[in-house]
C-alpha cells in the first residue's frame, strides 16, 4: 500500500522509476504462478479513462490507467478481484477468474452530483441549487435528430410541455409552456429564451452549437428575471471550443419525412355522390346540389378512368419528403484562446407538395484571457432561412385540401393544362390546392444576426465581474405572388366543351412584398462576491444591471397587373390600386438585480434573489415592479447521521417562494390610442380617424407569486436518480381583455383583473446500470397540473368555451351528446331539441333551465360543463441500452386527458362539401341504428353541427417519439482512417402513437374554437446519421 | 500591494460606471407609437373634425349594412322576405328563413348588433368629444352635428326594427360594472329620441341635392319620415315626406336601372346610400349575386310585377317553385311592368356571361354557380362584366339606403293608413303615379280610391332588393302568411313564428348582462 502510495504521488518523478517499480513487482510475482491481465477502461460514452486506479483488492498492489485507459497487472490467483476506482466514477470490481483481457466502463457520479448548471447571470453546482432548474446537456439533446431546438426538449423535462403544431419546414412553431397556462392574456405563456444570456430565438439556433439547456421552472429560479420570468426561463449555452488540440467535427443526417395523421376520407367517386345524396336526403337541405343516376352511372361506368377519375387528393398533396442536415464544426484552444466554428445546413422539403425550407447557420464563438484579469469573448451567430409556404396559410391550404371532390383531377383529362374547379355546375368546392401551389407562391427569407460579447474581470480572488452586451437583429422578407387561375368545368357540356368557370385568384397577376425587421439590444453588468469565511460558511453575492431596447418595423407593398409572372420586383406592376402600409413599435426594459447564496457546511442552503423592474409598457408611476424570491436547502445526505448510509448518495429537500412579473401585453396597452377607418365619399377614399378601443391608463405588471417545495434524491451510488417537485402558482391582477357588453361598441381594453391558480407536481426517476458488457438506462418522467380560475368576476362565455371562478380556465361549454334519435316517435317523447331534428339526428341532453331545473327543452342553459381543456397529465420515459460499440434509445411521450374540438373539414360530413372521413361509413341509417355517429348529413346542418360534446375527441396519446439505433466504431479502428470518433445511426420519430383520436392528437387548435382540423400535418421521421471528429 | 489595490479601484470604478451609464431614468423608458395618436392629442382643428366624422361614416361600410369584400351581405335580408331565397348560408340567413331563429344562431343575428353599436358609439365619441374643437364655425358644428345624428338614428332604426327594445346609449360608455347595470329601453322611447334628433339635424344640415355621402335635409327628413312610417305615426310620416316634395331638392331619375349601377353619380332621386369606389373601395356584390347567385329571387316576386296594361298577371303562373323539367319557360315574363327586367334575370335575358343564348341555367360561361331557380337578380348588377370577380376593377356599386321614390310611397302610404286603408287623396294618387310613370317604367296611373293592396304592392314591386321588403312585412304582420309553408328552392319549407317579429338578442350579450336581458319570447 505504502508502495503503491508512493508510486502514485511521485508518478510525475517520470515513467523510468515507475516502470523500474513496475517491473520489480512483475519479478517478484513471476515465480509464484503468475498471469497478466490487461484491458482498458472507458467513460459511459466510450472515452477512454486515464489514471483509474486499478488495484487487486485486499493487497496493495495496483496500477494507473495509461492515456488511452490501458493497463496491465499482474495477479496470483484466480480468484484475485480487481477493484477500478477514479474520482467522480463509481467504483467496480470484477472477479478475475480464467480472463486475460477485462474491459471497464465506468460510471460518472460528477455528470450528476458535482455537475455545474448554467442559472440566472451564472452558475452553480448541482448539489447547490435550491429551485427547480432541469438540466439537459447536448449528448442528451441531440440524441434525436430534428432540425428545431424546441422539439430537443419535448418530453424531457418534467412540467415543461411542448407540443409540436405541425411539420411545416421552418415553421414548426411548437408551443412552450412551463407548469401551466400561468394568465389568461393571450400571448403571455411563453417562457423567456435567453441565450448565452440575452434574449434570444431557439428555432434560429443550429442545435449542433448547443452546449447545454437550463429550464428554470420555479420563481426561485426565475425570479431573477423579474417581469419577464413568469413563465419560465430557458436558458441556452452554446459550445466553446476545449483548449488543446483542433477538432474537426462533422455530422450528416438524412431523413425522410412521413404526413402522418392526414385524415383518411372517402376518395371513391360513387360512394361520394350517394353520400352527398344521403345526407341531402335525409335532411331535405340543398336539393339542387343532389347528383342525378345519371351521373352517378357515369362514374361507376367509368370507373376510375381519366374522365371518372377517383382522385385521392391527400395523396397528390402530401408526399414522402427528404431532409438533409449538414454540420461541420471547427473548434479547440490554442494558448489562451478558444474558438468553435460552426457551419450548418438544412434543406428539408415538407411533406406537402412545393413546401421546403433551406437553412444556413454560422456561428463563431471566440473567447481569450487577455490579462491575468481580463478574459473577452464573443458569440456571432448568423442565420439564412429560406422558405416556401404553403399558399395563403396553412390551414387555408390545407383546408383547401380536404374540401376537393373525388370527381375531378386537378387538370383536364384533355391534356390542355387548364386548371379544373369541380365536375359539376351545382358541386360547391373551395379553390383547386394542386394547382394554386402549383403556380403561385409564399416564399419567405429571414436572416438573423446576432452577436453577444462579454468581458469577464477577475478583480480579486474572489471577486468577479462582467459586461455582456449584446444585439440580435432579424428580418424576415415575404414574397407573395397571386396568379390567376381560369378554371373549367371537369366534366364536358353536351357539345364536349369544357366551360370555364371563375378565375381564382383573381384577374391579375399580383405581388406583396412585407419585410419586418426587429432589434433587440440588451446591455447587462454583473459583479459577483465570492467568499468561504472558515470551512462551514459560504456566501456568494451578486449585483446587477439590466437594460434591453426593442424596436419592430413593418412595410408592406402591392401592386397587380404585372405582365409576366417571372416579374419579382413591384415596380414591374400597374399603379392602380397599389398599397402601402407600414407598421412600428418599441419597448424598453430596465432593471436591476441581485443575489445572495449562503450554506452553512455545504448542507444548508439559503438563496434570496431580488429584481426591480422598469417597463415602457406601463405610464409613469405604474412602470417599477420589486420581484424578490427565496429558497432554501437542506442536504440531508450531508448529516453525520446519514453518512453511513451506504446506499445513499445523495438527499436533499428543497422550497421556494418567489414572485414575477409578466408584461407580455401590446406596446402602448395604457394609452388612448385612435385607430384609423375609412369612408369614400363621392368617388375619394377618404381617411377616417375613429376611437375602437377602451384603454385603461392605469395598468401596471400582472404578478405571479409561486411556492414550491422538491426533492432531489440518488441512491446507489447514482444509479438510481430523481427529483420530485411540488408547485403553487397563482398569477393575480392578470393583464386581460375586459369583459364588456357588445353594446358599449368599443373594444374592451386591457386591465388588470383576475387570478388564476396552476398547482401541481412532477417528478422523474432513472435508473442506470452495467450488467456485463450491457450498459442500460430507465428513466420517466411525470408531471401533472391543475388550473384554475381563482378570481374573475361575472363568468365569460367565448363560443363553446367556458371562464367561470373555480373552473379551469376556458373549460369546454357545450350541449351533452347522449345519442341518436332513433324515429320520431322517440324525438316527439324527448325534450324539446333547438332545431327541430329528424330521426338520425343527434340527441342532446335537457340538464338544466332557466330556473336551474330541467324544463323539457333544450337550449343555452343546457350548456354543460365537459373536463379535458387541459392534460390530466403528460408523461414520457426512455430507455438506452450500449453493448459494445452498439447503443440503442428509445423515448415515449404521452398526455392524457385532454380534448379537442374538430367539427369541420377533415373530420364532420362535407363541410363545404368536403368528402367524409370513412368512419362516417359507420354512421346511422335506419337499417343501422347506431347511438355513436348521427344519419348522413350536408353542409351547416344546425341539428348535428350545433356545438356539442359529439364534436369533442379524446386526444390522449402515447407516442414514440423517437428511438435510435447507433454504432461507435472503435477507436483504434477509427484512427487508421485519421479520425477520433465515428459514429452512425438510424432515428425514427414519431414511429407508433397509441390513441382514440382520429387524426393526429399532438396538434394545438388554433384559437381553440374553430374546430378546425386542417392543418399542415405532422411528420414521421426516418433518418439516418453520421457523426464523426478528426 | 499599493499597486494591485489600486488597479482593483480602477476597474472597479471602470465597471460601476459602465453600469450607471443611462441608470434607472424614466426617459430610457418613454416609448411613444409612431403611427397612432391619442385621443387627448386630437380635436384640434377642424380637419380633426372631418377625420373624425368620417371615422363615423366608416362604420357602415359593414355586411351588417352594406357589403363588402367578403361573401357576406346585407342584401341578404331580402332572403328572409317572399321576394328572394338565401342560397349561400354564409351568415345564416337561410337558417333564419327556414325558423332557425334562436339566441345562438349567429351570423347576422349576433351581426347588426354588434356593429350597429359600433357605429353608433363612434356617433356617441364624435359628439362627445366636437366641442373641444377650437373656432369651428356654428354652421360647421350644426352640419357636422347633424350627420351624426343622422348616422346614429339610421342605426338605431336597424336595431329597433329586429330586436324591439335595445339599449339606448346615447354617450360614450366605460368598462366598469356601471355598464352591466344598464337596461334596455323601450322603443317607442328609442324612436321618440331618434325622431327628435333627426328634428335637429334636419334644421342644421344644408338643404341641398345628395351627392357625395353626405346626408343633407332631405336625407335627415326622409329617415324621418321612414321611422315615423314603421311606427305607426303615420301623420308625421306623412308630413315629413310632404315636406321633402314640397322642397323640390329631390325628384325621380330617368333610368330606374341607373340608380343601382351605372349613374349612381348625382342621381338627383338618392337620398343617402353607402359609398364605394374602385378600385380602392370595392366589395364583392357582382360575385355574389351575378355570378355565384348568393341570392336569387323568388317566383311569387315575380308574380308581384302587374302586366304591361297595369291589370294582375293571369294563370298559368309561374309556380313559385319552379318545375326543374319546365324552367327554360320565358312566356310568362313577357309583357309585364318593365321593372320586372330591370330587376331580374329570366330565362333568356341578355346576360354577359353567354352573350349568345342570353341568361340560361345550362350554359354559363364565367359565372361561377348557377341560379338554383333559373331567375338572377339584376337590380345593382354591372352588366357589362362576366368575370366571376365581379369585374377586374371590383365592383362599387354604392348600396341605395334612401331614395325619392320611397318618400313618395311612404307618402302614399301614410295617407292611406290616415285615411283607413284606402285614400282618394289626390297628392297621395300623385305620389304613387309619378313612381309608375318614370321613363322607361310608363306604367299606367292608379285611380282613386289608392287602397292598402296597391300601395304594398307598388312597394314590393318598385323597392325589391334594397333591404326594405323584411321590415315591411312585419311591420304589416303579414309574414308569417306570406313566408309560412312556401318551400324554398333548397327545398326546405318556410317557417316564420310570431316571435320572430323580433330577433332574440345575441346569446353572447344575454351571457354577459343576465338572462333578464333576453327578449321574453326567447327566454
Amino acid at each position: 500500500m505504502v508502495i503503491a502510495r508512493f508510486i502514485f504521488h511521485k508518478s510525475v518523478m517520470g515513467k523510468p522509476i515507475l516502470l523500474a517499480c513496475l517491473s520489480l513487482l512483475l519479478c517478484f510475482h513471476v515465480n509464484g504462478q503468475t498471469k497478466h491481465v490487461s484491458g482498458q477502461v472507458k467513460d459511459a460514452e466510450g472515452s477512454a479513462l486515464s489514471g483509474v486506479d486499478v488495484r487487486i483488492k485486499g493487497t496493495p498492489n495496483g496500477v494507473l490507467t495509461d492515456k488511452l485507459g490501458k493497463y496491465s497487472i499482474a495477479i496470483s490467483s484466480a480468484e484475485a478481484i480487481l477493484s477500478f476506482s477514479s474520482v467522480g466514477y463509481a467504483s467496480k470490481e470484477e472477479v478475475v477468474g480464467t480472463r486475460k483481457k477485462i474491459d471497464i466502463t465506468l460510471l460518472s457520479t460528477v455528470a450528476d452530483l458535482d455537475q455545474v448548471i448554467v442559472i440566472g447571470y451564472g452558475t452553480q453546482k448541482k448539489v447547490d441549487l435550491t429551485g427547480s432548474v432541469a438540466t439537459l446537456p447536448a449528448k442528451e439533446l441531440m440524441k434525436r435528430p430534428t432540425a428545431n431546438t424546441a422539439l430537443l426538449l419535448q418530453g424531457k423535462v418534467p412540467g415543461l410541455q411542448i407540443i409540436q403544431n405541425s411539420a411545416q419546414p421552418g415553421k414548426e412553431d411548437p408551443s412552450i409552456q412551463i407548469h401551466g397556462v400561468g394568465t389568461f392574456s393571450e400571448a403571455g405563456n411563453n417562457p423567456l429564451v435567453l441565450v448565452d444570456g440575452v434574449p434570444g430565438s431557439l428555432s434560429n439556433l443550429n442545435p449542433n452549437m448547443i452546449e447545454n439547456i437550463s429550464v428554470l421552472k420555479d420563481a426561485a429560479s426565475a425570479a431573477i428575471y423579474g417581469v419577464q420570468g413568469a413563465n419560465g426561463v430557458i436558458l441556452v449555452t452554446t459550445k466553446t471550443g476545449a483548449k488543446g488540440r483542433m477538432n474537426v467535427d462533422y455530422s450528416f443526417n438524412y431523413g425522410v419525412q412521413r404526413p402522418a395523421g392526414v385524415p383518411d376520407l372517402i376518395w371513391n367517386s360513387v360512394e361520394f355522390m350517394e353520400l352527398s345524396n344521403e345526407g341531402i336526403n335525409r335532411t331535405g337541405q340543398n336539393t339542387s346540389k343532389l347528383y342525378s343516376q345519371a351521373q352517378i352511372d357515369a362514374y361507376k361506368n367509368g370507373a376510375g378512368s381519366a374522365q371518372y377519375p377517383n382522385t385521392n387528393w391527400t395523396d397528390l398533396m402530401f408526399r414522402n419528403a427528404p431532409m438533409r442536415q449538414h454540420f461541420l464544426s471547427i473548434n479547440g484552444g490554442e494558448g489562451k484562446s478558444t474558438y468553435n466554428f460552426g457551419l450548418g445546413y438544412l434543406d428539408q422539403d415538407g411533406v406537402l407538395i412545393e413546401t421546403g425550407y433551406k437553412k444556413y447557420n454560422a456561428s463563431f464563438n471566440f473567447r481569450t484571457q487577455m490579462s491575468k484579469i481580463f478574459t473577452f469573448g464573443t458569440n456571432i451567430n448568423f442565420m439564412q432561412g429560406n422558405r416556401r409556404d404553403p399558399f395563403s396559410n396553412a390551414e387555408n391550404l390545407v383546408l383547401s385540401i380536404y374540401a376537393q371532390h373525388p370527381l375531378w383531377s386537378p387538370y383536364l383529362p384533355d391534356g390542355s393544362g387548364r386548371v379544373t374547379s369541380k365536375a359539376y355546375d351545382f358541386e360547391s368546392t373551395n379553390q383547386n390546392a394542386y394547382a394554386v401551389m402549383k403556380t403561385s407562391t409564399d416564399l419567405n427569407k429571414a436572416y438573423s444576426v446576432s452577436d453577444v460579447t462579454y468581458l469577464d474581470a477577475n478583480i480579486l480572488p474572489g471577486l468577479k465581474a462582467e459586461i455582456r452586451g449584446a444585439v440580435n437583429y432579424n428580418t424576415d422578407r415575404q414574397s407573395r405572388q397571386n396568379i390567376p387561375l381560369p378554371t373549367f368545368l371537369f366534366q364536358p357540356d353536351a357539345n364536349g366543351n369544357y366551360n370555364p368557370q371563375q378565375n381564382y385568384l383573381g384577374n391579375y397577376i399580383t405581388l406583396t412584398k412585407t419585410q419586418e425587421e426587429n432589434i433587440h439590444y440588451t446591455l447587462f453588468s454583473t459583479v459577483t462576491y465570492e467568499h468561504d469565511f472558515n470551512l462551514d460558511h459560504h456566501l456568494r453575492l451578486l449585483g446587477g444591471y439590466n437594460q434591453e431596447s426593442y424596436s419592430y418595423e413593418k412595410q408592406a407593398g402591392f401592386r397587380r397587373d404585372f405582365p409576366a409572372s417571372s416579374l419579382e420586383d413591384l415596380d414591374a406592376g400597374g399603379t392602380e390600386a397599389q398599397t402601402a402600409n407600414g407598421q412600428s413599435y418599441e419597448w424598453a426594459l430596465q432593471s436591476a438585480f441581485g443575489r445572495l447564496n449562503y450554506s452553512y457546511k455545504d448542507r444548508y442552503l439559503f438563496e434570496a434573489s431580488f429584481r426591480y423592474d422598469g417597463s415602457s409598457k406601463f405610464r409613469t408611476g405604474k412602470r417599477w415592479g420589486a420581484f424578490p424570491s427565496f429558497s432554501a436547502g437542506w442536504r440531508i445526505s450531508q448529516e453525520d447521521f446519514m453518512k453511513n448510509v451506504p446506499w445513499l448518495t445523495d438527499l436533499k429537500l428543497r422550497g421556494s417562494w418567489g414572485r414575477l412579473g409578466n408584461q407580455n401585453i401590446g406596446n402602448y396597452p395604457y394609452q388612448n390610442l385612435l385607430d384609423y377607418g375609412s369612408y369614400v365619399y363621392g368617388d375619394q377614399v377618404t381617411t377616417g380617424v375613429v376611437s375602437k378601443n377602451l384603454a385603461d391608463q392605469n395598468i401596471t405588471w400582472e404578478t405571479t407569486t409561486a411556492a414550491g417545495l422538491g426533492l432531489d434524491f440518488a441512491f446507489f451510488q447514482n444509479r438510481l436518480s430523481g427529483t420530485f417537485d411540488y408547485f403553487n402558482k397563482s398569477t393575480s391582477n392578470i393583464l386581460r381583455v375586459a369583459q364588456v357588453p357588445d353594446f358599449v361598441g368599443m373594444g374592451a381594453p386591457t386591465v388588470n383583473s383576475g387570478e388564476m391558480n396552476n398547482k401541481g407536481y412532477e417528478f422523474s426517476l432513472n435508473y442506470k446500470d452495467r450488467i456485463g458488457a450491457v450498459d442500460f438506462s430507465v428513466g420517466g418522467n411525470f408531471y401533472h397540473y391543475q388550473n384554475k380560475v381563482t378570481k374573475l368576476g361575472s363568468e365569460e362565455i367565448q363560443s363553446n368555451k367556458l371562464r367561470r371562478e373555480g373552473l379551469p380556465w376556458n373549460s369546454w361549454y357545450m350541449l351533452k351528446f347522449i345519442g341518436v334519435f332513433q324515429n320520431q316517435e322517440q324525438i316527439d317523447a324527448s325534450p324539446v331539441q333547438q332545431n327541430t331534428p329528424k330521426p338520425g339526428d343527434l340527441i342532446f341532453a335537457d340538464v338544466s333551465g332557466p330556473d336551474g331545473v330541467p324544463d323539457n327543452k333544450v337550449d343555452a342553459y343546457d350548456r354543460v360543463v365537459i373536463k379535458g381543456q387541459y392534460p390530466s397529465f403528460n408523461y414520457g420515459f426512455n430507455f438506452s441500452v450500449a453493448y459494445k460499440g452498439f447503443d440503442i434509445s428509445a423515448f415515449f411521450q404521452g398526455v392524457y386527458g385532454i380534448k379537442v374540438y374538430t367539427a369541420d373539414w377533415g373530420y364532420g360530413a362535407f363541410r363545404q362539401w368536403s368528402p367524409p372521413p370513412t368512419f362516417w361509413r359507420d354512421r346511422w341509417t335506419p337499417e343501422n341504428p347506431t347511438n355513436k355517429l348521427p344519419g348522413m348529413y350536408v353542409d351547416n346542418y344546425a341539428p348535428i353541427t350545433t356545438a356539442s360534446s359529439f364534436w369533442l375527441q379524446d386526444a390522449s396519446y402515447l407516442r414514440l417519439k423517437n428511438l435510435v439505433v447507433g454504432y461507435t466504431f472503435a477507436q483504434n479502428l477509427v484512427k487508421k482512417i485519421g479520425m477520433q470518433q465515428l459514429r452512425i445511426y438510424f432515428s425514427g420519430d414519431n414511429l407508433f402513437t397509441l390513441t382514440d383520436f382520429v387524426g393526429d392528437p399532438e396538434r394545438v387548435i388554433v384559437n381553440n374554437t374553430s374546430g378546425r382540423f386542417a392543418i399542415y400535418p405532422q411528420a414521421n421521421v426516418f433518418s439516418f446519421g453520421i457523426k464523426t471528429t478528426f | 500591494m499599493t499597486m494591485r489595490i489600486h488597479k482593483f479601484w480602477c476597474y472597479l470604478s471602470l465597471i460601476a460606471f459602465i453600469s450607471m451609464t443611462g441608470c434607472m431614468k424614466d426617459t430610457f423608458l418613454d416609448k411613444q407609437p409612431t403611427g397612432k395618436i391619442t385621443n387627448d392629442q386630437f380635436w384640434t382643428s377642424k380637419k380633426d373634425a372631418e377625420l373624425a366624422l368620417a371615422g363615423c361614416y366608416s362604420a357602415l361600410r359593414t355586411p351588417a349594412f352594406a357589403i363588402d369584400n367578403s361573401s357576406y351581405s346585407s342584401l341578404q335580408f331580402e332572403g328572409l322576405t317572399d321576394n328572394a331565397y338565401c342560397n349561400s348560408t354564409l351568415d345564416n340567413y337561410t337558417n333564419i328563413s327556414r325558423g332557425l331563429l334562436t339566441p345562438t344562431t349567429g351570423g347576422i343575428q349576433s351581426r347588426v348588433w354588434k356593429d350597429a353599436y359600433i357605429g353608433i358609439a363612434h356617433c356617441n365619441w364624435f359628439l362627445g368629444n366636437l366641442d373641444k374643437v377650437p373656432d369651428l364655425t356654428d354652421e360647421d358644428r350644426g352640419r357636422m352635428q347633424g350627420e351624426a345624428y343622422f348616422l346614429r338614428s339610421f342605426l338605431y332604426n336597424e336595431l329597433t326594427m329586429l330586436y324591439g327594445d335595445v339599449p339606448l346609449v346615447l354617450e360614450a360608455l366605460g368598462y366598469d360594472q356601471s355598464v352591466f347595470e344598464l337596461t334596455k329601453t323601450s322603443k317607442e322611447q328609442i324612436v321618440q329620441q331618434i325622431i327628435k334628433d333627426l328634428d335637429a339635424a334636419a334644421s342644421s344640415l344644408p338643404n341641398t341635392a345628395y351627392t357625395d355621402g353626405h346626408p343633407v335635409r332631405g336625407s335627415a327628413l326622409a329617415l324621418k319620415a321612414r321611422i315615423c312610417l314603421y311606427n305607426g305615426l303615420w301623420s308625421d310620416a306623412a308630413q315629413s315626406a310632404k315636406t321633402v316634395m314640397d322642397e323640390g331638392k329631390f325628384s325621380l331619375a330617368d333610368s330606374y336601372q341607373g340608380i343601382f349601377w351605372g349613374e349612381q353619380q348625382n342621381n338627383p332621386e338618392i337620398m343617402f346610400s353607402i359609398q364605394s369606389v374602385s378600385p380602392n373601395a370595392t366589395h364583392n356584390l357582382d360575385l355574389l349575386y351575378g355570378s355565384r347567385f348568393a341570392m336569387v329571387p323568388l317566383h311569387t316576386l315575380v308574380d308581384a310585377y302587374e302586366m304591361r296594361d297595369g291589370s294582375q298577371p293571369k294563370p298559368p303562373v309561374v309556380p313559385s317553385y319552379y318545375d326543374p323539367n319546365d324552367r327554360m319557360q320565358n312566356s310568362f315574363y313577357q309583357n309585364r311592368d318593365p321593372r320586372l327586367k330591370l330587376t331580374i334575370f329570366t330565362p333568356g335575358d341578355p346576360w354577359a356571361y353567354n352573350p349568345e343564348k342570353g341568361f340560361n341555367n345550362t350554359e354559363k360561361f364565367k359565372a361561377e354557380s348557377p341560379s338554383v331557380n333559373n331567375l338572377g337578380i339584376r337590380k345593382y348588377i354591372n352588366l357589362t362584366v362576366n368575370d366571376g370577380n365581379g369585374g377586374p376593377q371590383g365592383s362599387s356599386q354604392d348600396i341605395v339606403k334612401l331614395r325619392y321614390a320611397d318618400v313618395l310611397l311612404m307618402y302614399a302610404e301614410a295617407k292611406v293608413e290616415m285615411d283607413g286603408g284606402a285614400t282618394s287623396d289626390p297628392d297621395a294618387l300623385k305620389a304613387i303615379n309619378a313612381v309608375r310613370a318614370r321613363p322607361g317604367v310608363d306604367m299606367p296611373a292608379k285611380n282613386a280610391p289608392l287602397t292598402r293592396a296597391t300601395i304594398r304592392n307598388e312597394r314590393r314591386v318598385e323597392l325589391a332588393f334594397e333591404g326594405l321588403r323584411y321590415y315591411d312585412i312585419k311591420r304589416w304582420k303579414i309574414a308569417g302568411e306570406v313566408l309560412n309553408g312556401v318551400k324554398d328552392p333548397g327545398g326546405v319549407v318556410r317557417k316564420f313564428e310570431d316571435k320572430f317579429y323580433y330577433w332574440p338578442i345575441p346569446q353572447t350579450e344575454v351571457d354577459k348582462m343576465g338572462p333578464d336581458f333576453q327578449n321574453p319570447d326567447y327566454q
